[in-house]
C-alpha cells in the first residue's frame, strides 16, 4: 500500500518547495503560488486491439492574488525564474484591474498557515510500459477465453498522479503527491434483443504497482461481473413509481456527494441552494449522519486524502449532517469569511491552470447498526440497487442517478436482475424516509466530480433503506 | 505571449527530427497552444479575472505496426528528447495492429489577424449583463457566469509531409442560474454560447434571455399528473444532448464493437424525413470552429443525416479501417439541424398532453439506445397551452425512436454560436409523474 516516502520523489518534492521559496519576496498582496504536475496514463483495449496507449504529463505554475475582495489568477507551463515572476505579476495585475473597478474594500483573508509533506508514490519498483500492457493483455485474454458469448469487451487502465507544491503569502508551505490507479472493465452481451452492458472498476488510491500486476488476482472478480451481466441480460425493467429500495454503498456514495454534498458547498449556498435555509434544522432521519472526511475516515486512509488544501488551509473533517440535523457547509477562505466560520480545507484545483474551488474530498454517509440481509428481508416488494453509472443533482436537491445493476425484491428475497434504469427524488425529502442503515460501509474507488474542473473525489457509505422514484420502461 | 507560427514550427521541426532518429516508420507531432482571458461572476458579482497560457505537444510513433502516444507541455529541447524516447518505448510496449496509420500529405495555414481581447470591453459587457439580470429578473440568482476569450493554435506535422496550421479566436459565455422566492427555489439551469466578437449584449445571444426568463416560472412546480405516452417538444438546448447521444453511436467505439444501434444503416432511414443534420465546423458564423481533425486531416463540413437518411458515420482514420467504411470528413460538433415549416406556437398548439422538455438529466443511454431520466426546467403542455413548471417528472424512451418519431420541426432556430438548432415535436415518450 502507498504511504511510505519514496526517496527520489521526496527529493523532487523538496526541490519544488525550495524553488517556490525563492519567490516569496515577489508577493505584494495575499498570494498563493502553486506548482502542479498531473501525470496520466491511459491504455485501452477494445476487443483485444489497443485503441489507446497514451501518457500525458502536464505541469506548470499558477498564482492567485486577492485584493480588496476580488481575485486575479494567471498560469503558465513555463517555470523558469522569469516565467514564474511574470505569472505572479499577471495575477496581481488582474486582481488590481478588478479591484479598481469593483471597489469592494473587503476584509483581508487572514487565517494563519499550514505545512505538510505527503508523498504517496509507490514503494514498489516501477513497472515498465510493456509490463502494464502485458497485464492488460492477460486480463483481456482471460475475458475472451472464459466468456465466448461476450460481443464486446473493453479493458482500460487509467492512472493519475497529482503532484502539488504550494507556497502562500500567509506562510503555508505544502507538498503532496496523490496517486490513483484504476482498471475499468466493460462487457457487452447481445442475445439478439439488443446489447446489454455492465462495467466494474478496480484499484483506487495508489499507483499501478500498488494494485495491479498479477492478472489471476482479478479472475474471480471478473467471473462475478460476467455472472451479473448474464443475469442483467435476462433481467426485467422495474415498475415505474415510488418504491421501497435498498441503495447499496455505490449509490449511497453518489447520493452523499451529488444530492447532499453539492447543496452544502458554500458557493452553491450563496448561489441559491435550498440548503441555505436549513442550517441547524432537521433535514433527514435521525439515522443519517454525513461527513466530508479530509484524509482519514474511521481509522482508515480515504480514497482522496487532502492534508493541506490549495489555499494553504489544513484539511479538517466536516460533519455536514449529524443525526439528521444539518450542521455545516463546506468552505474556502472567502466564504468562511462571509459566513463567519473557519475554512475547512475544501479548496482544491484540478490542474496547474485551475483556480481552487470549494470541492468535496471524501463524502460519506456513516454506517448504522442494521445488517444488509435484514434490510432486504424487511421489503415485500421493492428493489435492491447495487451499481450506479452517473448522477446529477441541483440546487433544490432534486437528483437523478443512472442504475446499471440491481435486483427486484419479492417477499424479502432478491429476485430477477434489472435492466438499466434511473432513480430520482428530492434528497432532503428522501432522507427523511431512511428507515435502516447497514453496519458496513465501502468507498467507490473511481469518483470524479465535474464542477467546472473534473477532479477525483471519494464517495462512500453503507446500504440505506429508503423510498425513491424509479423509472421503468 | 502567444506562441508565433515560427516558434511552433521550430518546436515541431525539432520534434520531427528527433522522432526520425528513432527509426520509426511513421511519426506525427501535434502542437497546441492556447491563451485565455477569463472573467468570472460568482454569486452575482464579478470576482475573478484569469489569464492562462498552455501548450501541449503530442507525439505519435508507429513502429512495426505498434503505436504509442505521449503528451507533454514542456517544449524545451531536453524535454522533447525525453518525450520522444518515452513515446518510442510506449510504442514498443504495444501490440501490432495494421490499422494504425497517420494522415497523408496536406498543407494548410490559417492565421488570425490579432489575438488580444479588450479586457475593458469584456468587463463592461459582463457588468451590463449582471445589471440586466437584476433589473429584468430580480428573482434570478447568478450562481456563476464565465466570459472568456480564447486564442487557440494547432500545428500538425507528420512523416508524410503533412503540415497543417490553424489559429482561431472566439469569445465564450457560460451562465448557471436559478431563481429564488422566499424559501423556494427553482432547479438550476445553464446556457453556453460562443461569439466572434462582443458587438451584442450577452443577454441577446442564443437562448440566454429565454432560459433565464423562464427560471422564475419554475419556482412553483408540480409533478406531471399521472403517467402517459405523450408528445414532447424538445428545446434546442436539450435536443443537442440527444444529438450527442446519437453521434456517439456513429463514432468509433460503438461502430468497431458493432454495438451501435446505427450499424449497417448507411443510406437507410434512421430518423424522420423532417431531419437533416449537418456538422459545420468551417461555417464562418460558427465561433470557434476547428479546421483540423483529431487525426491530422483538414476538416470539411459534413452532412450526417439528410431527410432522415444516414449519409455518413463519424469514423476516424483508424475506425474507418476497422469497420471497412469511409473516414468521416470531420469529428462532428458544430451541428446544424435544418429548420422546418411550423411555427413553435403551432407545434405547442398541437400537443394534447405532453411537455416542453428544456433539460434532460438522465443516465447514459444503454447500448440499445434506451434512456430514462428526469425532465428538468420543463413545463406541462395541456390542450395546446403551456401550463405549470414541472418537478419530479421522469421520461423514458429510445434515442432512435425519438428521432424517428419527430412529427414537426420549428422554423425558429436557436443560434448558440456553436450550433443552430430548432425545436422539434416528437411522440412516443413515456412521461411519469405522480
Amino acid at each position: 500500500m502507498p504511504g511510505d516516502y519514496n526517496e527520489s520523489a521526496k527529493k523532487e518534492g523538496i526541490l519544488n518547495l525550495e524553488y517556490l521559496d525563492g519567490f516569496r519576496d515577489d508577493f505584494s498582496e495575499y498570494t498563493e503560488l502553486r506548482y502542479q504536475k498531473n501525470s496520466n496514463l491511459r491504455i485501452s483495449l477494445l476487443n483485444g486491439d489497443i485503441v489507446a496507449n497514451t501518457r500525458n504529463r502536464i505541469s506548470g505554475i499558477s498564482a492567485r492574488v486577492y485584493a480588496g475582495g476580488v481575485w486575479g489568477f494567471s498560469a503558465s507551463p513555463e517555470t523558469a525564474h522569469e516565467d514564474v515572476r511574470a505569472v505572479i505579476r499577471a495575477a496581481t495585475r488582474n486582481a488590481q484591474f478588478l479591484d479598481s473597478r469593483e471597489n469592494r474594500n473587503a476584509m483581508p483573508l487572514a487565517y494563519g498557515s499550514a505545512r505538510g509533506y505527503h508523498d504517496f508514490s509507490t514503494i514498489q519498483g516501477k513497472a515498465a510500459p510493456k509490463e502494464i500492457t502485458g497485464f492488460l493483455r492477460e486480463i483481456d485474454g482471460y475475458l475472451k477465453k472464459s466468456y465466448p458469448d461476450i460481443s464486446a469487451r473493453s479493458v482500460t487502465m487509467a492512472n493519475l498522479d497529482m503532484e502539488k507544491a504550494l507556497l502562500t503569502s500567509e506562510g503555508s508551505r505544502a507538498y503532496s503527491m496523490i496517486p490513483r490507479a484504476l482498471l475499468v472493465i466493460s462487457l457487452t452481451l447481445d442475445k439478439g434483443d439488443g446489447p446489454v452492458d455492465l462495467y466494474d472498476v478496480y484499484g483506487g488510491f495508489g499507483q499501478y504497482e500498488d494494485h495491479f500486476g498479477i492478472a489471476e488476482d482479478f479472475y474471480e472478480r471478473l467471473d462475478k461481473l460476467y455472472v451479473k451481466l448474464k443475469a442483467k441480460s435476462e433481467g426485467i425493467y422495474p415498475e415505474a413509481g415510488e418504491h421501497d429500495v435498498i441503495m447499496d454503498a455505490d449509490l449511497a456514495g453518489i447520493l452523499a456527494h451529488e444530492a447532499i454534498g453539492h447543496t452544502t458547498e458554500a458557493d452553491i449556498v450563496l448561489g441559491g441552494s435550498v440548503a441555505g435555509d436549513y442550517l441547524n434544522k432537521e433535514v433527514a432521519s435521525p439515522l443519517v449522519s454525513l461527513t466530508d472526511f479530509a484524509h482519514t475516515a474511521l481509522g482508515k486512509p480515504c480514497p482522496v486524502p487532502v492534508y493541506v488544501d490549495d489555499e494553504g488551509t489544513e484539511g479538517e473533517d466536516v460533519a455536514i449532517i449529524e443525526k439528521g440535523v444539518l450542521k455545516s457547509y463546506l468552505f474556502n477562505k472567502e466564504t468562511a469569511l462571509h459566513f463567519g466560520f473557519a475554512p475547512t480545507g475544501n479548496a482544491r484545483a484540478s490542474e496547474y491552470s485551475d483556480e481552487p474551488l470549494i470541492r468535496m474530498r471524501n463524502t460519506a454517509i456513516l454506517p448504522g447498526k442494521d445488517r444488509l440481509g435484514d434490510m432486504i428481508a424487511s421489503i415485500d416488494h421493492g428493489y435492491y440497487l447495487a451499481r450506479a453509472s452517473n448522477g446529477q443533482a441541483d440546487t433544490t436537491s432534486e437528483f437523478m442517478f443512472g442504475v446499471v445493476m440491481g435486483y427486484e425484491i419479492i417477499n424479502g428475497k432478491l429476485g430477477k436482475a434489472l435492466k438499466n434504469t434511473t432513480i430520482s427524488g428530492v434528497a432532503f425529502d428522501m432522507l427523511r424516509t431512511v428507515s435502516m442503515v447497514s453496519d458496513e460501509m465501502s468507498w467507490s474507488c473511481a469518483g470524479m466530480c465535474g464542477k467546472k474542473q473534473a477532479i477525483p473525489v471519494g464517495m462512500g457509505g453503507p446500504a440505506v433503506k429508503c423510498r425513491v422514484n424509479i423509472g421503468g420502461k | 505571449m502567444m506562441m508565433s507560427y515560427d516558434k511552433s514550427l521550430e518546436i515541431l521541426k525539432k520534434s520531427c527530427s528527433s522522432l526520425k532518429e528513432t527509426g520509426a516508420e511513421k511519426t506525427a507531432c501535434d502542437l497546441s497552444h492556447s491563451k485565455t482571458h477569463e472573467l468570472n461572476v460568482d454569486g452575482g458579482e464579478i470576482s475573478l479575472f484569469r489569464t492562462i497560457f498552455n501548450t501541449e505537444l503530442t507525439l505519435t510513433v508507429i513502429k512495426d505496426a505498434r503505436k504509442g502516444t505521449m503528451t507533454t507541455n514542456r517544449t524545451d529541447e531536453a524535454s522533447i528528447r525525453e518525450t520522444v524516447q518515452e513515446t518510442y518505448d510506449i510504442a514498443l510496449s504495444s501490440e501490432k495492429d495494421p490499422a494504425y496509420d497517420i494522415s497523408g500529405h496536406n498543407i494548410m495555414k490559417t492565421e488570425l489577424s490579432g489575438d488580444e481581447p479588450d479586457a475593458d470591453r469584456m468587463y463592461e459587457r459582463l457588468k451590463e449583463f449582471t445589471a440586466d439580470v437584476r433589473q429584468k429578473y430580480p428573482e434570478v440568482i447568478l450562481e456563476q457566469a464565465i466570459l472568456d476569450y480564447k486564442v487557440l493554435t494547432r500545428h500538425y506535422k507528420n512523416s508524410n509531409s503533412a503540415d497543417l496550421y490553424h489559429e482561431r479566436g472566439f469569445y465564450e459565455f457560460t451562465v448557471m442560474f436559478s431563481a429564488k422566492r422566499e424559501a423556494k427555489s427553482s432547479s438550476f439551469n445553464y446556457v453556453n454560447v460562443t461569439m466572434n466578437d462582443l458587438s451584442r449584449p450577452l443577454f441577446d445571444i442564443g437562448g440566454v434571455d429565454r432560459l433565464i426568463g423562464e427560471a422564475p416560472f419554475l419556482i412553483e412546480t408540480k409533478p406531471f399528473p399521472g403517467k402517459c405516452v405523450g408528445q414532447i417538444i424538445v428545446t434546442p438546448e436539450c435536443l443537442m444532448d440527444f444529438i450527442m447521444f446519437l453521434s456517439s453511436h456513429l463514432s468509433d467505439r460503438a461502430m468497431i464493437t458493432r454495438t451501435s444501434f446505427l450499424k449497417d444503416s448507411l443510406g437507410k432511414g434512421v430518423a424522420s424525413p423532417l431531419v437533416t443534420l449537418r456538422s459545420l465546423p468551417l461555417d464562418p458564423s460558427m465561433a470557434g470552429g476547428y479546421a483540423i481533425t483529431h487525426d491530422g486531416f483538414p476538416a470539411e463540413n459534413l452532412t450526417l443525416i439528410e431527410k432522415g437518411v444516414l449519409k455518413s458515420y463519424l469514423l476516424s482514420q483508424y475506425g474507418a479501417v476497422k469497420c471497412n467504411l469511409d473516414r468521416a470528413a470531420n469529428n462532428g460538433y458544430f451541428y446544424v439541424l435544418e429548420p422546418g415549416d411550423d411555427s413553435l406556437d403551432a407545434m405547442i398548439g398541437r400537443v394534447k398532453k405532453g411537455l416542453l422538455l428544456t433539460r434532460f438529466s438522465g443516465g447514459n443511454p444503454g447500448e440499445n439506445g434506451d434512456f430514462s431520466g428526469v425532465a428538468k426546467n420543463s413545463f406541462l403542455i395541456e390542450n395546446g397551452e403551456i401550463k405549470q413548471g414541472l418537478s419530479e417528472t421522469m421520461i423514458s424512451g429510445n434515442i432512435k425512436d425519438l428521432f424517428q418519431n419527430i412529427t414537426a420541426v420549428s422554423r425558429e432556430t436557436n443560434d448558440s454560436g456553436h450550433s443552430r438548432i430548432p425545436w422539434v415535436l416528437t411522440e412516443g415518450i413515456t412521461i411519469s409523474g405522480k
